[in-house]
C-alpha cells in the first residue's frame, strides 16, 4: 500500500491569519513523516481570495486571533461548500481552536450576538470571560493519552449525534462541564489542544496521515521517534 | 488629544481574560473604570506625594529591559536623578516597591519605569507619565496574556487613561504604530536600513490588517516579524514617518556601528550590543533623549558606554571558558539571536536550555515558531532544562540532530571541557540557576 513517491497534498488554510503558537508545526510534522516514509509533500497554502485546488489529501485549519479570524471570514464562506464536500467525502483535516470552533453552527458572543460558523458540523461555542488555560490531558480508545496545553475563552458543546475526541483526564476541554475534548467525525478531527498537538501524540499525526493515504494506521512504516516517550512523560508530570 | 485617544480606547473591542479581571465587564466604560478603580490605589496615592522633572514609561515585548537601561544611562549622563524599578519588578507592586525605597524626587528627578504588558492599565492610570515608549508587541506565551490583539488592547486602555502623555512608538511595528491613531503628537522611530535579509523561516509575525478598513498590509521591506516598511492595500495606514532614524548598521568586532537621523541632527553611536533589536533599543532610547531635548552627543555617549542588561548578549568567563548569554523568553526574541547571530557558521557550540516553571510560562509552543531550520546546520547544538525533549522534538523536525544533558549544570560543564567559547540561549529561570551556580548573579543584577 506505501507507494514509494506518491504525492500528497496538504492543504493549509490561511497560514498568515491563523497561525497561533506554533499550530504550523502540526503541517510541518505531517510533511516529515510523510517524507520520512518515502513520500513526497506538497503544501498548498490557501490565503483569502486564492482559488482551492481541485483535490486534496489532507487539510489543516489553526486557530486565529480575533482580527486574523476577520480577515479570513468572507473568503471562508465561499470556499464553506467544498470543505463540507470534502469533510463528508472522508478527506483528513485537523482544525484547532479557532479552526474548529468555525466548523461549527455558531459562535454565540457574550452579548447573545449569532456568528454563523461553516455548519458543517453540529455544535454550538458559547463565549465567556474567562480563559480556559493550561495543560490538558485526554483518553481516546484509539490513541490512548493525547497531551496538549488550551487556551480558549469559547464553551463549544456538540450535538447529540457528534463524537468528542476524548475524554478529558486532566484540564477543561471543550466546556469544562461534559468532559468531552474535541470531536472526531470521519477523518475530521477538531480540538482545541495547542501544544502544537501532533509532536507529542504522533499517534493521531499517523491517524491522519494514514486516511490521507487512505489505508489504516498498521500499514504506515513505523518511525523511530526518540524523543518522544521522555517529552510525553515530562508533560504529563507536569500537568498536575 | 484627550477626546481622541479616549474614542480610541472605547473602541478597544472585544476583552477578554485578564483585561475583564483587570477593567471589569463594561468595557465601554473601561477607561473611567480603571480611573475609578485604581484612582484609590496605592500606587495613585503615593504618586499623588511625589514630583518629578519627568515621568517615562517603557513598555513592549521585547527590549524593555535594554531599552530602560540605555534611557536610564543617558538621564544619569544628562545629570539627572533617576528612580527606576529593575526588570524583575515590573508589575505594578514592583512599581509601588521601587517608589516606596527610593524617595528621590525633584526637578532633578525622573521616574523612569519598565512596565509589563499586562500592569500598564493599573501603573498608567495611577503614575500618569509624560511619556510612553513602546518597544514591539510579539505573541508571547501561550498562556501569558497571548495573543498579539490582547496585548495592543490592554496597551490602548492604558494610554487611554493618560491623556497628557506624549507617545514615543517604534514606528516600523504596525501593531506598535497604530496605537497614535488620531494623535499629532507622537513621536516615531524606525530602521531605514536597505540590505537586510529577513528569516526564511520566521512563523512569529502577527501581520494585522489597516486599522480603518482592514485592508492587508504590503511590505515594503521586512526585517523582522511584522517589522519593517509596510502600507495598507488601500493606504488608508501606512508607517509613519519616523522621527529618529537608523540609516546604517555595521558590524564591528565589539559589537556595531549605528548612524542614525534625530530630528534634523546625525548621530553615530558604536554599540556593545549587536543584531537588529539592539538597533531599536539604540532609536527608541535616543527617541526619548530626543523628546526631553537633551545633547545629542551626552546620548550618543552614553549609549556607546552602556554594558549589556543581565542575561542579554552578557559574557562571563568562567572555569577558563567563555560563556555568552541570550536570555530567550519568545520566538522573536529568539528568532532576532538567530537572525543576529546563528545564521552564519560559528565555531563554537550552543546550548539551548529550556524550563518550563511559572517565570518562564508553563507552555513551550511558542518553541515551533522559532526559526530553528534558519540557524547554520553546522553548529553544534545541546539541549537541557526541563523541556529539553520538548526542544529536541523541535530540533528533529528541523531536520537537525543534537544531544541532550537535561541538567543545565552537567550540558555547561561538559561543554566547557572541549570548548573555550559557549552560546548559551536560557529561558529566564535557566538563566538564573547559571547565574547563581557561577556565583555572579548578584554582582550583575541591576
Amino acid at each position: 500500500m506505501n507507494k514509494h513517491g506518491q504525492l500528497i497534498r496538504i492543504l493549509f488554510l490561511y497560514p498568515q491569519e491563523m497561525n497561533t503558537y506554533g499550530d504550523w508545526g502540526n503541517v510541518l510534522v505531517i510533511q516529515k513523516r510523510l517524507e520520512w516514509r518515502g513520500f513526497r509533500v506538497r503544501i498548498i497554502e490557501h490565503h483569502p481570495g486564492d482559488r482551492l485546488p481541485s483535490d486534496v489529501d489532507l487539510i489543516f485549519f489553526g486557530g486565529g486571533q480575533d482580527s486574523g479570524q476577520s480577515l479570513i471570514m468572507d473568503d471562508l464562506q465561499m470556499i464553506g461548500p467544498q470543505l463540507n464536500e470534502w469533510i463528508e467525502a472522508e478527506k483528513a483535516m485537523l482544525a484547532i481552536c479557532g479552526g474548529y470552533q468555525l466548523l461549527g453552527r455558531e459562535f454565540v458572543t457574550q452579548t447573545d450576538k449569532r456568528l454563523p460558523g461553516l455548519g458543517i458540523l453540529n455544535f454550538t461555542t458559547y463565549a465567556q470571560a474567562d480563559r480556559l488555560i493550561g495543560n490538558v490531558i485526554i483518553e481516546n480508545q484509539h490513541f490512548g493519552q493525547v497531551i496538549g496545553f488550551e487556551n480558549h475563552s469559547g464553551r463549544t458543546f456538540l450535538g447529540q449525534d457528534l463524537q468528542p475526541l476524548g475524554r478529558v483526564l486532566q484540564g477543561a476541554g471543550n466546556n469544562g462541564e461534559d468532559g468531552g475534548e474535541g470531536v472526531i467525525y470521519k477523518a475530521t478531527i477538531g480540538t482545541y489542544l495547542h501544544g502544537p498537538i501532533l509532536p507529542k501524540n504522533p499517534k493521531v499525526a499517523d491517524w491522519l496521515i494514514a486516511k490521507s493515504i487512505g489505508i489504516t494506521s498498521k500499514e504506515l512504516v513505523q518511525l523511530d521517534d526518540k524523543y518522544v516517550a521522555r517529552a510525553r512523560s515530562i508533560a504529563v508530570a507536569s500537568s498536575y | 488629544m484627550r477626546h481622541v485617544r479616549n474614542r480610541a480606547a472605547l473602541l478597544a473591542g472585544r476583552l477578554t481574560g485578564a483585561v475583564m479581571r483587570i477593567g471589569g465587564k463594561n468595557s465601554t466604560a473601561l477607561p473611567g473604570y480603571i480611573a475609578e478603580k485604581f484612582g484609590n490605589s496605592p500606587l495613585y496615592q503615593m504618586m499623588r506625594q511625589r514630583s518629578f522633572h519627568a515621568r517615562i514609561v517603557v513598555t513592549g515585548t521585547n527590549g524593555k529591559t535594554t531599552t530602560t537601561l540605555l534611557i536610564k544611562n543617558i538621564l544619569e549622563r544628562a545629570g539627572f536623578e533617576v528612580v527606576n524599578n529593575s526588570s524583575g519588578s515590573n508589575l505594578s507592586r514592583g512599581v509601588l516597591t521601587t517608589l516606596l525605597r527610593d524617595k528621590r524626587q525633584g526637578q532633578w528627578t525622573i521616574l523612569l519605569l519598565e512596565v509589563d504588558e499586562a500592569s500598564m492599565p493599573a501603573v498608567v492610570s495611577a503614575v500618569q507619565p509624560d511619556r510612553i515608549v513602546v518597544t514591539n508587541i510579539f505573541r508571547d506565551q501561550l498562556d501569558r496574556y497571548g495573543e498579539v490583539d490582547f496585548t495592543r488592547h490592554l496597551l490602548e486602555q492604558a494610554i487611554g487613561t493618560a491623556p497628557n502623555t506624549r507617545l514615543i512608538l517604534n514606528a516600523d511595528d504596525p501593531h506598535v504604530a497604530r496605537l497614535a491613531g488620531d494623535d499629532k503628537n507622537a513621536i516615531f522611530f524606525g530602521l531605514d536600513v536597505t540590505g537586510i535579509e529577513a528569516l526564511k523561516h520566521d512563523h512569529a509575525s502577527d501581520v494585522p490588517g489597516s486599522p480603518e478598513t482592514g485592508s492587508p498590509l504590503i511590505y515594503q521591506r521586512r526585517y523582522f516579524g511584522h517589522v519593517g516598511l509596510y502600507r495598507a492595500k488601500d493606504r488608508s495606514f501606512e508607517r509613519p514617518y519616523p522621527d529618529v532614524s537608523v540609516s546604517k548598521i555595521h558590524p564591528t568586532s565589539a559589537g556595531q556601528k549605528i548612524s542614525l537621523r534625530v530630528g534634523e541632527r546625525h548621530a553615530q553611536i558604536e554599540s556593545q550590543m549587536r543584531g537588529l533589536y539592539s538597533a531599536y533599543n539604540a532609536a527608541a532610547a535616543l527617541t526619548v533623549a530626543y523628546s526631553l531635548e537633551i545633547d545629542i552627543r551626552t546620548a550618543e555617549e552614553a549609549v556607546m558606554n552602556s554594558k549589556a542588561a543581565f542575561g542579554r548578549q552578557e559574557s562571563l568567563d568562567y572555569a577558563g571558558s567563555q560563556f555568552s548569554f541570550y536570555l530567550v523568553k519568545n520566538p522573536t526574541g529568539f528568532n532576532q539571536v538567530i537572525q543576529a547571530e546563528l545564521q552564519k557558521m560559528v565555531n563554537r557550540p550552543l546550548l539551548i536550555i529550556i524550563n518550563d516553571n511559572f517565570a518562564d510560562g508553563r507552555d513551550v509552543s511558542w518553541l515551533w515558531d522559532v526559526a530553528i531550520e534558519d540557524i547554520h546546520p553546522k553548529i553544534e547544538v545541546v539541549v537541557s532544562g526541563t523541556r529539553a525533549y520538548d526542544m529536541a522534538l523541535r530540533m528533529e523536525y528541523a531536520g537537525r540532530s543534537c544531544q541532550v544533558i537535561e541538567d543545565p549544570l552537567d550540558a555547561l560543564g561538559k561543554l566547557a571541557q572541549n570548548n573555550s567559547h559557549i552560546i548559551v540561549l536560557p529561558t529566564y529561570t535557566a538563566l538564573l540557576q547559571i547565574r547563581k551556580a557561577l556565583n555572579l548573579a548578584l554582582e550583575h543584577r541591576s
